[in-house]
């Protein structure tokens, strides 16, 4: 989706410029349940703040298990966290409702699921940004811009 | 009759529109409240995109009857520096006119450089002694500090995820990912120095140690974007739990953190000063 067609609903979330209104809360206590089978995304970004989260669409969803699948592993990876963005995580529900959740950060991906946890090669950060950008419609202008630059823009 | 002209294009005219009888009063009223916010046409009003607006007087006498405005014939309010953002955003409000020229996208543009630019230095909050008087680093009587190194209190998987460098900064682990102000009812409503001091002095954070117990602590911004707080640890040491992660005492370099204004802190750049509490009173929430 594009910034210009994101930015009316990126307005009214800046407007309000409060965390407990620009955030669903992925952690604290404050988390609304993803309806089920949604995948649930986090951009792993604030320290005062609850990190933003939002949900793919059904579609959205799919091409994201697609693109994990196309990914070829890596031996290992390590995943600093500085202050600032340091990732984007989503959680993919199984069939069997067991989650599988994904960490994407600087070129590497981490697998959990059901205590396994495996490494993917995201070369490029191309997933990553992949989606990062569905988050356009959700984020604040000046955090989803933030993320654009670390990312490096295409 | 006052006509606003946002300032932001390049190579197109800038939109244009012309306030209201309500909207010019209060206008009026915002510029005798604080005519610092009142500066030159030609002042630094930043570079490419907003620059703030430039406001004209374009005939005398208001259609109601009231008479002419106290105002310079043009001046401009905000650019490169938003002494009032509170105005600037106000401003940005009155061009939701039916015929408009400024679309959401402009406006969206133009709030968030707004929200972006510097802030002004200290201002009031409600009759409290200024939130914004940054508090200098003074080496208190009477101290608490934590260990440096051992950070097991905070990192553990039960806790990690729900506090955060607000909960650190307090020594308080709520598992409610506390928010500056919500214990005292006076939640941050602008993501800058003067906004998230003021909430934390309603907490109980004051600019001076206090008697017993200091904990001290210090405030940065990303501004319009986040906060971020240190507390200053054992044999010197600065320490902080950036949000959900672990608590440490390095920075983004990965460096030892003996100097808070000086170390490397990502994106939140604003250093807004020290704040001291006693650890036995101080709680957070």
């Amino acid at each position: 989706m594009s910034l210009n067609v994101a930015f009316p609903v990126l307005l009214l979330a800046a407007l309000a410029l409060l965390p407990a209104c620009t955030a669903r809360s992925a952690s604290g206590g404050g988390a609304d349940v993803p309806a089920e089978g949604t995948v649930r995304v986090e951009l792993e970004i604030f320290s005062g703040r609850p990190n933003p989260t939002w949900d793919l669409s059904q579609q959205q969803g799919r091409e994201l298990r697609e693109r994990i699948a196309q990914l070829p592993r890596a031996q290992d990876g390590s995943f600093p966290e500085p202050l600032g963005y340091r990732g984007i995580t989503a959680v993919l529900p199984g069939a069997d409702g067991r989650e599988e959740r994904i960490r994407l950060f600087d070129g590497v991906a981490r697998v959990e699921t059901s205590g396994a946890t495996w490494f993917l090669n995201d070369a490029d950060r191309q997933l990553e940004r992949w989606l990062a950008e569905t988050g356009a419609p959700h984020l604040e202008p000046g955090v989803y811009q933030s993320v654009l630059n670390e990312l490096g823009a295409r | 009759m006052l006509k606003v002209e946002l300032d932001i294009f390049s190579g197109r005219p800038n939109p244009s529109w012309f306030l209201s009888g309500k909207e010019e009063q209060e206008l009026v009223d915002r510029v005798q409240a604080d005519p610092s916010i009142m500066v030159p046409v030609t002042a630094p009003a930043g570079g490419l995109g907003y620059r703030g607006y430039v406001v004209s007087v374009v005939k005398e006498g208001a259609a109601d009857g009231r008479k002419s405005k106290p105002l310079p014939s043009r001046f401009r309010i905000g650019g490169a520096v938003e002494k009032d953002q509170s105005t600037s955003l106000w401003l940005l409000d009155t061009s939701e006119l039916p015929d408009t020229e400024v679309d959401d996208y402009i406006r969206g543009v133009a709030q968030q450089t707004i929200l972006e630019r510097p802030e002004p230095p200290a201002v009031d909050h409600d009759g409290l002694v200024s939130a914004t008087d940054k508090g200098t680093l003074q080496t208190c009587g009477s101290n608490y500090f934590t260990s440096s190194t051992d950070f097991s209190f905070w990192n553990g998987a039960a806790y990690i995820t729900k506090n955060n460098c607000y909960n650190f900064a307090a020594n308080h682990r709520t598992n409610t990912f506390a928010q500056p102000g919500r214990k005292s009812g006076h939640p941050i409503t602008a993501l800058n120095c003067s906004n998230v001091s003021s909430a934390a002095q309603w907490d109980g954070w004051a600019n001076t140690c206090r008697t017993s117990n200091n904990l001290t602590v210090a405030l940065v911004i990303w501004p319009g974007v986040d906060y971020h707080w240190y507390r200053k640890c054992a044999n010197g040491r600065w320490c902080h739990k950036p949000g959900q992660t672990a608590a440490r005492n390095y920075d983004n370099s990965g460096n030892i953190i003996t100097n808070v204004e000086t170390c490397n802190r990502g994106n939140y750049t604003s250093f807004c000063g020290y704040w001291y509490a006693d650890n036995s009173v101080i709680t957070v929430a």
